[in-house]
């Protein structure tokens, strides 16, 4: 899910739990899915000479509206063994547009646009490595080396298809773009979050129970899972994933604070953590 | 009506002549679809899925992984040509050519996702229809060329365009294979087919792998 607005309000006032449970059967992966999403390409890939800043830009460069099906593909590195899944569909219209994957330490720099999702350190390896978008496309860095300066990325040029270096220009989801100087360390993450936005779009919906379900039940990554602790018990069960159904669509308690706003986890003893909250840069 | 012994005489032998006609075949058409399914035909015609059985096809093969289905994607896409980034690819709608770059193909400004698929749409859907040939009775369904009439058949799809025909078998026998490896591992279908390490089980790609989207 895309960060396409920033209010915490519950989308859809339907009054009774039937009809949520029976569309979170239908949108589980396992069901059917409509979109496509074989037009996205790698399109950028930056890092800094340690690893702790990096980001993969994917790129869609068609006017294809729909290229949405991204549920359950992958970014992956073959040298490092690191694997993001999407756990949504995108949504809204795909032609000419971007999505940012990157490590918490380029969400916090200066000049960086809000990341679609949180890679871990390191996620690819800055000695060479293949890097692959499901099996849509794939970038081999030991043919074309990320640039380590902290500021040049490896860039796709579109119309011929050839990789070379340049200024970074990280674009999100959203199309905001930027430009970062990671010369110098990173700063750190502010470690604050909100809870119930599971998957740190900036917004609490449905689909933030889907993806506490996927946490559950298929090992779907999560970068903050105190997020996921909707009643703050310091751990993650089904029962957070029912309190948010019934909050969303059932006049259920609230998640517990930080929330609607971000904020620091109060209950951080507990055995969940947050390496990082997108929404929270 | 009452039938005079004239229509009688003319219903009579239009049963022969349908009895004769049926029978000069050697044996029925052999069909490839599942029966009682109007989805499923519908579906092999557009190397598509069937929503209410859940089966999925493409060239008449039953293709029981969603996931390789998907990937392959085996019909054509619109996209505003007008506005294409590929220079390669501007130059392949010209011609209803396939973009190595981009690993897609195009036919009447229609986009295809891998070469199999646009190869595929060189030819001809026929699961349904009866065939006089008979070579081409009994290589329908396989991969080959008719040794009466020359015709090239992969699955269900019949091929007058020699070159088209010779990718659309080769991609055919990969896909069998994926399929094959997607009974044990689902993602190794796609990722096979498609010259990707597999990430569950590291299977390795099928060759020779010319890739896709």
């Amino acid at each position: 899910m895309m960060r396409t607005q920033r209010g915490l309000r519950p989308r859809f006032p339907v009054q009774t739990l039937a009809l949520p449970l029976l569309s979170l059967a239908l949108l589980l992966p396992g069901g059917r899915a409509d979109a496509g999403s074989h037009l996205w390409d790698l399109s950028e890939v930056f890092s800094n000479a340690d690893g702790t800043i990096q980001f993969i830009e994917l790129h869609q460069p068609t006017a294809a509206c729909c290229e949405l099906g991204m549920n359950g593909k992958w970014v992956r590195s073959l040298a490092t063994g690191n694997q993001f899944t999407f756990p949504a569909n995108l949504t809204g219209n795909t032609a000419f547009t971007s999505i940012l994957l990157g490590t918490a330490g380029f969400a916090a720099l200066p000049g960086a646009p809000a990341v679609d999702h949180i890679i871990p350190d390191n996620f690819f390896s800055t000695a060479g490595d293949t890097i692959e978008l499901f099996v849509y496309d794939s970038v081999n860095t030991t043919s074309f080396p990320v640039p380590l300066d902290g500021t040049s990325a490896l860039q796709k040029d579109h119309a011929t298809g050839v990789w070379g270096t340049g200024p970074n220009s990280p674009t999100n989801y959203a199309g905001s773009t930027g430009n970062v100087d990671a010369g110098g360390p990173p700063p750190p993450a502010s470690g604050d979050m909100v809870r119930g936005d599971t998957n740190a779009d900036g917004t609490v919906t449905i689909a933030d129970a889907i993806a506490a379900l996927g946490y559950l039940f298929q090992g779907v990554q999560v970068d903050c899972i105190s997020a996921l602790d909707i009643d703050a018990s310091g751990g993650v069960d089904i029962g957070d994933a029912i309190q948010l159904l019934g909050y969303l669509f059932s006049g259920g308690a609230a998640p517990q604070p930080p929330f609607p706003s971000c904020g620091p986890d109060p209950a951080a003893a507990g055995t969940t953590t947050c390496d990082a909250h997108a929404a929270c840069p | 009506m009452p039938l005079t012994r004239g229509r009688r005489a003319l219903l009579i032998l239009g049963g022969l002549l349908l009895g004769t006609l049926l029978g000069c075949s050697g044996r029925s058409p052999r069909s490839l679809s599942p029966p009682d399914c109007g989805g499923c035909a519908e579906a092999i015609l557009q190397h598509g899925e069937c929503e209410e059985c859940a089966r999925r096809w493409i060239a008449g093969r039953e293709v029981p992984s969603a996931t390789l289905h998907e990937a392959l994607d085996a019909h054509g896409h619109e996209v505003d040509v007008e506005r294409i980034i590929c220079l390669e690819c501007a130059e392949m709608v010209e011609v209803d050519g396939f973009c190595r770059r981009c690993r897609m193909g195009w036919i009447g400004e229609q986009l295809y996702y891998s070469e199999f698929s646009w190869a595929l749409h060189h030819g001809t859907v026929r699961s349904e229809e009866p065939l006089e040939c008979r070579g081409c009775r009994e290589l329908r369904g396989e991969a080959g060329t008719c040794g009466r009439c020359g015709t090239g058949w992969v699955g269900v799809v019949a091929f007058d365009d020699q070159s088209a025909h010779r990718i659309a078998m080769r991609e055919f026998r990969r896909l069998e294979e994926a399929i094959e490896r997607s009974r044990s591992c689902d993602p190794c279908g796609a990722t096979s087919f498609f010259g990707v390490l597999c990430p569950t089980c590291g299977s390795r790609p099928i060759p020779p792998a010319v890739g896709g989207r």
